[in-house]
């Protein structure tokens, strides 16, 4: 050990005040589930218990649509949008004032950096609000018509990568225009979820314009196919929003989906180095690489590959991987058994197709999952790990020769949510942006996130834009006839 | 600022700094970063260390944690001797006393407890 080691910085895990156990969130109360069924949420950083949450199946969906309903046709739908507005505002200072709890439960049962839930998630989660608190009195003005109305019940399913965040993303767009809420929180991180339902009785927000239904996948299956919803807005993986699209079909139901992703991370050769080395590690190892706009994919400038790579993983060399709940830990845990067994599927196939691996040496801890940060040299197109989605601290890195192949290379996937790009010049920028076929294009940063942004993909990484007025029109309609 | 820190070790200086110190900003910490940088990189390319001296703006002792912090995390725990790395800082000098201070006596003493020269 060096004279220059750091010491343990430790966030205390008193402050998340969890309880043993939790109902379902129906009608602004808490109920237990009409089975009786729980099932337990354990913080994936040592496996422990966390929580014991219930389990919502159909019969409780159907409850808590009918909640939705009632308190849409007889409170939110009725209300005048400035009320509408103050209740978001309320609802963002409570979360602002509770910041540090929710930060604390978020570490603990996603397993991210507390750094992370502290300084990126909570913070926007509460922006988003403080966002659409502005629009709901406004909505008359923003181009959508002269009286844009509201769809009615939304039926909304999260995933675990940002729990708070992107409940944010779907509940405070979602109020704003006047509609009400069922949620269904990812089987893996319902904590977040169950606290923000809390926050909704401190702000005195009308029973059942939001209801918050733990459970699995089912629980999703019944709300999604529930006759009375709307619309569906999901975020999660490709293969689910595929099942989603095909089961609301033939109904009058609309959709967001936001999908997966596989981004392009183009450094070109008049690159800041430095900068997009610090880039490059943001962009895939945020959030363990949770992230659907994850810059995994880096395709670098032959001359300047290896001066890049070096660098690199140097800097690879200096992440922190441990508990989470360090202030000083920039890698966290991986959020389940199920992610970490994908992880590693998908990168032995990098190993078997070819491609070369690198990871620091970092000792991990014993208990819980974990997986190094690792990169992946030589790989060309047609390898696995350089067309699928891994969600994962794995990049996989590709060499290009001119700016024209970089593109072609960039715009060769089934993905098209986001993209970044380094450079000094400004011309290449808005160049090669203008060719990248990818919802949100990043020049010389990455993985930044403002509530006036939309943000959304191409092809198979979605349906629909969140965040921003293009996210409002997804919970808008000019067509009087869709709330009968 | 890294063109500057390549023209000053290229005509042979065995240290930079920002600036005598006495002129505001001066060593904040991204100017401190880039230099750094530029030392990885010329010694990566010539095998020679070459010396950081911020000054300037450093004026409690968590402010030169911080930079300490960036010397090890940028250049490397080689550059953590002070044939390598100084902080140019009269006000520092002040502050670390009165936190040693602290340390033996459980309390924050006044400003007057320490010289100001």
């Amino acid at each position: 050990m060096s004279d220059f080691e750091y010491a343990n910085a430790p966030e205390s895990k008193a402050i998340a005040n969890i309880s043993p156990s939790y109902g379902l969130f129906i009608g602004g109360k808490f109920v237990d589930p009409k089975k009786g069924k729980s099932f337990s949420t354990i913080n994936p950083a040592n496996e422990e218990l966390l929580s014991k949450v219930g389990y919502g199946d159909k019969s409780d969906i159907d409850a808590a649509v009918k909640s939705a309903r009632a308190a849409y046709t007889k409170i939110w739908s009725k209300m005048p949008a400035k009320e509408r507005g103050k209740y978001l505002y309320r609802i963002a200072r409570i979360m602002q004032e509770r910041a540090r709890e929710f930060a604390v439960v978020e570490t603990l049962d996603n397993g991210k950096p507390i750094r992370e839930s502290r300084d990126t998630d909570i913070p926007l989660a509460a922006a988003h609000f403080f966002y659409h608190a502005g629009w709901a009195d406004k909505l008359e003005y923003a181009g959508f018509g002269n009286k844009p109305k509201s769809l009615g019940v939304v039926g909304q399913i999260i995933p675990w990568n940002f729990p708070l965040l992107m409940l944010a993303w779907k509940i405070a767009p979602a109020l704003a225009a006047g509609n009400t809420v069922v949620l269904k929180p990812a089987e893996t991180t319902p904590l977040s979820a169950l606290l923000f339902a809390q926050v909704c009785q401190q702000a005195g927000l009308p029973d059942g314009v939001v209801n918050i239904v733990t459970g699995d996948g089912i629980t999703g299956a019944a709300l999604v196919n529930h006759p009375d919803i709307n619309k569906v807005a999901f975020t999660g993986s490709t293969e689910v929003g595929k099942a989603i699209a095909r089961s609301i079909s033939a109904t009058k139901k609309t959709a967001t989906l936001e999908l997966g992703g596989k981004a392009a991370n183009l450094v070109f050769e008049d690159a800041a180095i430095d900068e997009a080395v610090e880039g490059i590690v943001n962009g895939i190892f945020f959030n363990q690489g949770h992230v659907c706009c994850a810059g995994s994919r880096l395709i670098i400038q032959e001359n300047v590959a290896d001066e890049v790579l070096e660098k690199l993983k140097k800097r690879m060399s200096l992440i922190r991987v441990g508990d989470p709940m360090d202030k000083n830990t920039d890698l966290g845990a991986i959020n389940s058994k199920e992610q970490l067994n994908k992880i590693e599927e998908i990168s032995k196939t990098g190993d078997a197709e070819g491609a070369n691996r690198w990871s620091p040496d970092v000792k991990l801890p014993t208990k819980g999952f974990w997986y190094p940060p690792t990169i992946f040299t030589g790989v060309t197109q047609s390898h696995r790990i350089a067309r699928e989605e891994i969600f994962g601290p794995v990049l996989s890195v590709l060499t290009f020769r001119t700016p024209a192949e970089a593109i072609e290379k960039a715009n060769n996937t089934m993905y098209g949510l986001s993209a970044g790009i380094w450079s000094d010049k400004g011309a290449k920028v808005l160049w090669a942006a203008k060719q990248l076929k990818a919802g949100v294009i990043w020049s010389n940063t990455f993985n930044k996130f403002d509530p006036a942004s939309p943000f959304g993909g191409y092809k198979e990484s979605g349906w629909g834009r969140e965040g921003g007025r293009h996210g409002l029109a997804g919970y808008l309609t000019s067509d009087s006839k869709v709330n009968k | 600022m890294r063109k500057a820190s390549y023209l000053a070790m290229l005509a042979g200086a065995d240290f930079i700094k920002t600036s005598t110190g006495k002129v505001a900003p001066a060593a904040t910490a991204p100017v401190v970063l880039v230099m750094l940088e530029a030392v990885r990189d010329y010694f990566t390319l010539t095998g020679e260390k070459i010396g950081v001296k911020p000054a300037g703006g450093i004026r409690t002792t968590k402010d030169a944690i911080k930079q300490l912090v960036l010397v090890k995390e940028t250049a490397g725990e080689q550059w953590l001797t002070p044939d390598l790395f100084r902080i140019g800082a009269s006000a520092l000098l002040n502050d670390l006393l009165m936190q040693r201070m602290k340390l033996r006596t459980g309390h924050y003493a006044s400003a007057n407890y320490v010289t100001v020269d």
